[in-house]
């Protein structure tokens, strides 16, 4: 899993290294006619994303301790809030003024967001495959690896979102 | 300490992982901080000897990773084809050491670029 992250961290620096090459050769960013992403309803949703780690912690702690209950109860949680989420960006897509077709900020910007939602949705089937062996009872308080590894790519998702939300949604501000 | 990080080393856990791979982080993060700074140093370029810093920074941590993969090669006269923690040591750690210094290449060659190309000027 490690490897695995080690890749995913590499393609997310080249792709918002590249954002910020382009960025950085543009006289106008956003450009002329793109107003910069909406600030207070994006927030909110970071905070359910990067919320929905502690939930995961607590499962994984729950699992240690033998305690079944817990680690159903954490990764649930942390499921719904992965899908509120995802729901949002699929509503903000929506709404977007600008298609992924029409300049290079557009194309970047569906391209990281969508990658990233696209690891959310993988990260969400993950968490169903845990859950279900969960609920048939294949974990214990010394065989958990699968809830371990699927906590590590949990936080590393989240961990991609910092760095995506302060790119594409702070920096356009400044 | 040595003998904690052969115990680790012998465990194959995170630390074992991560000096074979700490390369591509450092130069992972080192090419984006590098991009998302690029506009700040052509504002303010005293910022450059921040960038000059990371890569030097950057670099140790790799040399760090590299240190820790030769002594993964060193400890045991194991094949990898042996079939055991020896060997399986060793081999990691001959990638480990082809990646990081690799990556401190890669890590150079992106530091290079600040104090002789000014796009911005």
């Amino acid at each position: 899993m490690l490897l695995t992250i080690t890749t995913e961290a590499m393609i997310f620096g080249g792709l918002l290294s590249s954002y910020f090459f382009i960025r950085a050769t543009s006289k106008e960013w956003p450009p002329h006619g793109i107003e910069p992403p909406e600030l207070g309803r994006i927030i909110f949703f970071t905070v359910i994303l990067l919320g929905s780690s502690f939930p995961v912690i607590y499962a994984e702690h729950a699992i240690k301790k033998g305690n079944i209950r817990g680690l159903r109860i954490g990764l649930a949680m942390a499921f719904v809030m992965g899908l509120i989420f995802i729901g949002n960006q699929a509503l903000e897509y929506r709404d977007l003024t600008f298609g992924w077709r029409d300049n290079a900020y557009g194309s970047l910007f569906y391209l990281i967001t969508g990658l990233h939602g696209a690891h959310v949705v993988g990260g969400l089937l993950m968490s169903l495959v845990v859950q279900i062996k969960a609920w048939t009872g294949r974990f214990s308080a010394k065989r958990h690896r699968t809830v371990q590894v699927f906590g590590m790519y949990w936080h590393f998702v989240d961990v991609v979102w910092i760095f995506v939300f302060s790119s594409l949604y702070l920096s356009a501000h400044l | 300490m040595a003998q904690r990080l052969q115990a680790q080393i012998d465990k194959g856990g995170l630390p074992m992982w991560l000096a074979i791979t700490i390369g591509i982080w450092a130069w992972t993060i080192h090419m984006f901080f590098l991009a998302s700074t690029a506009e700040l140093a052509c504002r303010h370029h005293s910022f450059e000897w921040v960038m000059h810093a990371a890569t030097a920074g950057l670099i140790a941590v790799t040399l760090a990773g590299v240190a820790v993969c030769l002594k993964m090669v060193r400890s045991t006269q194991d094949s990898e084809e042996a079939a055991t923690v020896g060997g399986r040591n060793h081999f990691l750690g001959l990638v480990g050491l082809i990646s990081n210094a690799f990556n401190i290449g890669l890590i150079l060659l992106e530091g290079i670029y600040v104090p002789f190309l000014h796009a911005c000027r």
